[in-house]
């Protein structure tokens, strides 16, 4: 092992391999409920490095694990089998913006909300926007194919990102596509997107940068309840309308908002919509009309509408803060993340509902609604003995229904840890099969972040027991 | 297993020396599959067969493996905006029952009424629908596919936001059928834009129609079609824009009136405004021209397609009609400057000599190298197969990690073999 730390020290630099116990403690978790210690973790500040670190891991048969800024929520960051950490917060230059070309080249650390800080005195910005933008890194976002709430209309991050350089599991280095749009060949690229840093280890990044719009318009429609707030969800797409973002809030996450951001929502509330419309001022105008009518046939409580900045921010204020306000309402919360096809809004969250009432823990539930992408928050005391191997229960629970639903596990947390077991509610043997050779088509040896995504084989029961042992995080993001 | 021979199924003058399948569903399609290759069987999947000579030429080729009757729409909840389709489903059939319900697919490809939904995917046809609405791969969000060995596996789903598992429809996508025989797609839709309209102008060269596409993409206007096109073979040097617009009433006049006002600032010669429903086959028309060009005597047609960045459009453009200067050639050109694509009709001298048409094919592509782009030959003379890498493979990394792939899904190359870039020769 001192031999390795040496080795390592000649190609990072002598302050960038931690060893120290102390040291790799802040390495040992992620935003979901597990952990584990690497043996190392090591801080290199370019791709030769990387794949330097590659080689010496290989040579030592290490697994290795990437990590941007570990705000994921399914553990894809924790070093499950031990072996070598590759954080990239020294990799996190923004090498290049070309104004022309509306692309950026950046480095897997740069911070999501940095790239889009730094191109708007140009007018642009990286459209995928998770609600963790402010810490989390490009590098970790295509790992997870990150969302947010503007993906309704923009798409996600592989339908941002045009190319990469990589270094793959023996210490190459290439490239999936490049600057440009299209080019011959296998999509290496978008296989690559999403697969929680199994497949090969991204060193730059080509990504798609947008024209900030002419005019954003949001707007903040409150209802009785999610199921009148569903069928106008349903009423704008069936219009031809897709907002840039249409997001809800339930009676629990309302309750917790106002009393933490006083956002002065009306009495009796029972849904919050929040509509968000961008474009030409003449089309932005014309959807919210429209939008507006539609909502008006639900007979809303209130109706909020803004394009000044400031005055969108207090619209959204609620709706951002209401993660941290849980905590009023509960200790804990375990945040589940599930997708169905909306028009099955109404139907899912009321077995939610029944599912909360036959268990006795409140759910909260935040949805990006306009995309059917779930986030119900069981809230919970881990303090109480058994609570934590509940929560984990019904959250499985929870992705069942969304997947008999027609649904699927993960929106945009990804499987990583925490839904490795459930995949069989989703796929065959075969699927799975199918999926794994694809490691040994990269030739990985299974070296890169091992033991996620595909099931184990352990019993639920041990992995809930588990599970029971760690943390479930307040401060998480979606 | 011999049902019968049809000349529909010929690829590149090569025939099934084996059968034509003609499957009715997935299964059937998977027994066939497992059958042919316990056997040893080569397959070529054929969709609605109007790009089946792209690509290189089969090195072996036993089975045609027909999908025209794998072509309902297996679900299509409008209010979803989502639909799954079997692959064998017309461009133009799902076209028409989408626009019932007011949407539409941001895919499109030259004749839709024959071109198959797995085929426009798997062989990434050219469509001009890619300014506003992304990449074709884009609108995909789940696929079922049949492995070499009959496996049905599937992966991604009916929603829009997914990250669980891998997502293996992209292995698929412009992947020529090399890894697996696409069954099913789930599309994202768009709702189909209230009005639209296109606006065709003219200028007096290839400068001002760029200088006023530059222009467009620089403004708020986000047309869904934006495409210059320019013949060389004409005396004048003029050069043609149109531009796909629609939206709202207001939204669309706002754009019309922002986009003449551009071209009249870039000195255009005329313009005219076409609404629909004229503009919608005028669409239809331009792509199914910008692969058939021409019928020219005394020529040899090719077809060839590059991508670079945006602003270099016009420089490629440029660099392509000068390899071709004063060679008797006729040259046709329709570029996207907003996506960076570039789409060419050649006609080339029959008689020129094969080794000296290649050359020029071979000199445009290494000016285009310098550039950073690439020339891929989608329709070319067999006979020239031998000696022409069609794909330009030299261009692409990663290669290797292709080839990887293909002998991992595929390793005893049952399908397709030698027609996609991985082939190991």
């Amino acid at each position: 092992m001192d031999k390795l730390i040496e080795d390592l020290k000649k190609v990072v630099g002598q302050d960038y391999v931690l060893s120290e116990k102390s040291d790799l403690m802040v390495y040992e978790y992620d935003g979901s409920v597990d952990k584990a210690f690497p043996i190392l973790v090591v801080l290199p500040s370019n791709a030769n490095e990387v794949s330097k670190v590659v080689k010496l891991a290989q040579e030592n048969n290490l697994p290795i694990v990437a990590r941007g800024a570990g705000t994921g929520l399914s553990g894809g960051a924790v070093a499950e089998k031990g072996g070598i950490v590759i954080a990239m917060s020294r990799l996190n230059r923004i090498l290049e913006v070309d104004e022309t070309n509306r692309i950026a080249v950046v480095e897997p650390g740069v911070v999501n909300l940095d790239l889009s800080l730094h191109t708007a005195p140009i007018g642009l910005y990286y459209a995928p926007d998770p609600s963790s933008q402010r810490a989390c890194t490009i590098g970790g976002n295509i790992a997870e194919n990150s969302g947010g709430p503007h993906c309704l209309a923009y798409g996600v991050t592989t339908n941002h990102v045009l190319g990469m350089e990589v270094v793959l599991a023996d210490g190459s280095i290439t490239w999936f596509g490049g600057k440009g749009r299209d080019y011959p060949g296998n999509d290496l690229r978008g296989i690559t997107i999403g697969s929680e840093g199994t497949l090969a280890i991204a060193t730059k990044i080509v990504v798609r940068l947008l024209r900030i719009p002419e005019t954003t318009k949001t707007m903040l429609v409150v209802f009785d309840d999610v199921e009148t707030a569903s069928s106008a969800v349903t009423g704008i797409i069936g219009a031809g309308i897709v907002p840039a973002a249409i997001e809800m809030m339930d009676h629990f996450c309302i309750e917790a908002a106002e009393a933490a951001v006083n956002a002065g929502y009306p009495e009796g509330a029972g849904a919050v919509l929040l509509v968000e419309l961008d474009g030409l001022n003449e089309s932005v105008e014309e959807e919210s009309e429209e939008i507006e009518s539609i909502c008006r046939e639900f007979s809303p409580l209130e109706i909020r509408e803004a394009t000044d900045p400031e005055e969108r921010e207090k619209l959204w204020a609620g709706r951002k803060g209401v993660l941290g306000a849980l905590g009023r309402l509960a200790p804990n919360y375990y945040l589940v993340d599930g997708t169905i096809p909306r028009t099955k809004l109404v139907d899912v969250l009321r077995q939610i509902n029944e599912l909360s009432e036959r268990s006795g823990y409140k759910i909260a539930n935040l949805l990006h609604a306009g995309d059917g992408n779930l986030h119900p928050s069981i809230l919970f005391d881990e303090r109480k003995p058994g609570d934590t191997e509940n929560i984990l229960a019904i959250g499985a629970e929870i992705l069942k229904i969304c997947v008999d639903a027609g649904g699927v596990l993960s929106g945009e947390h990804g499987i990583g840890l925490e839904k490795q077991e459930q995949m069989p509610f989703m796929f065959t043997e075969e699927d799975m099969a199918a999926m794994t050779l694809l490691k040994i088509a990269f030739n990985t040896n299974d070296s890169l972040n091992p033991g996620k995504i595909f099931p184990t084989g352990a019993a639920c029961g041990d992995i809930s027991q588990a599970r029971a042992i760690a943390r479930v995080g307040p401060g998480a993001y979606i | 297993m011999l049902s019968h021979r049809d000349i529909n199924v010929r690829v590149d003058g090569i025939e099934p020396s084996v059968a034509v399948e003609n499957p009715s569903n997935a299964l059937e399609l998977s027994t066939i599959l497992e059958e042919a290759s316990a056997e040893g069987h080569a397959v070529i999947p054929i969709g609605g067969g109007t790009r089946l000579e792209v690509g290189g030429a089969p090195t072996k080729y036993d089975v045609a493996l027909k999908l025209g009757k794998l072509n309902s729409i297996v679900s299509h909840n409008p209010a979803d905006l989502t639909c799954t389709v079997e692959s064998g489903i017309t461009l133009e059939n799902l076209r028409s029952v989408l626009s019932e319900h007011g949407q539409f697919l941001a895919i499109d490809s030259p004749f839709p009424e024959q071109a198959t939904i797995g085929g426009v995917i798997a062989s990434n046809a050219p469509g001009f629908l890619k300014w506003q609405l992304g990449h074709p791969r884009d609108s995909v969000i789940g696929m079922e596919v049949a492995l070499p060995n009959g496996t049905l596996i599937k992966s991604g789903g009916q929603v829009v936001k997914n990250v669980s598992g891998y997502d293996m429809a992209r292995l698929h996508i412009g992947a020529f059928g090399n890894l697996g025989v696409i069954t099913k797609v789930s599309f994202k839709l768009t709702p189909k834009p209230v009005r639209e309209s296109t606006i065709s102008i003219e200028f007096d060269d290839l400068s001002l129609a760029y200088g006023f596409a530059q222009e467009v993409y620089k403004s708020y206007v986000m047309p869904l079609s934006l495409i210059c096109s320019h013949d060389f073979d004409k005396s004048s040097s003029s050069c043609k824009s149109l531009v796909r617009i629609g939206g709202r009433e207001r939204a669309l006049k706002r754009q019309k009136d922002l986009i003449t006002e551009i071209g009249i600032r870039n000195h255009s010669r005329s313009i005219e405004i076409i609404d629909q429903p004229e503009s919608d086959q005028l669409w239809i028309d331009v792509l199914n021209e910008s692969v058939k060009g021409v019928d020219s005597e005394g020529y040899i047609k090719i077809n060839t397609r590059s991508s670079c960045a945006p602003s270099e459009v016009e420089h490629a453009v440029r660099l392509i009609g000068t390899s071709l200067k004063d060679t008797g050639c006729l040259l046709s050109i329709n570029s996207e400057p907003g996506f960076g694509a570039i789409f060419c009709n050649i006609h080339l001298p029959e008689k020129k000599s094969r080794d000296e048409s290649i050359g020029l094919i071979q000199k445009i592509r290494e000016s285009l190298h310098e550039i950073e782009s690439w020339l891929i030959v989608e329709d070319v003379p067999t006979e020239w197969k031998s000696v022409l890498d069609v794909w330009d493979g030299g261009q692409i990394s990663s290669i290797k990690l292709m080839d990887s792939l293909k002998a991992t899904y595929d390793p005893d190359s049952v399908l397709n073999p030698g027609r996609f870039v991985t082939f190991q020769s």
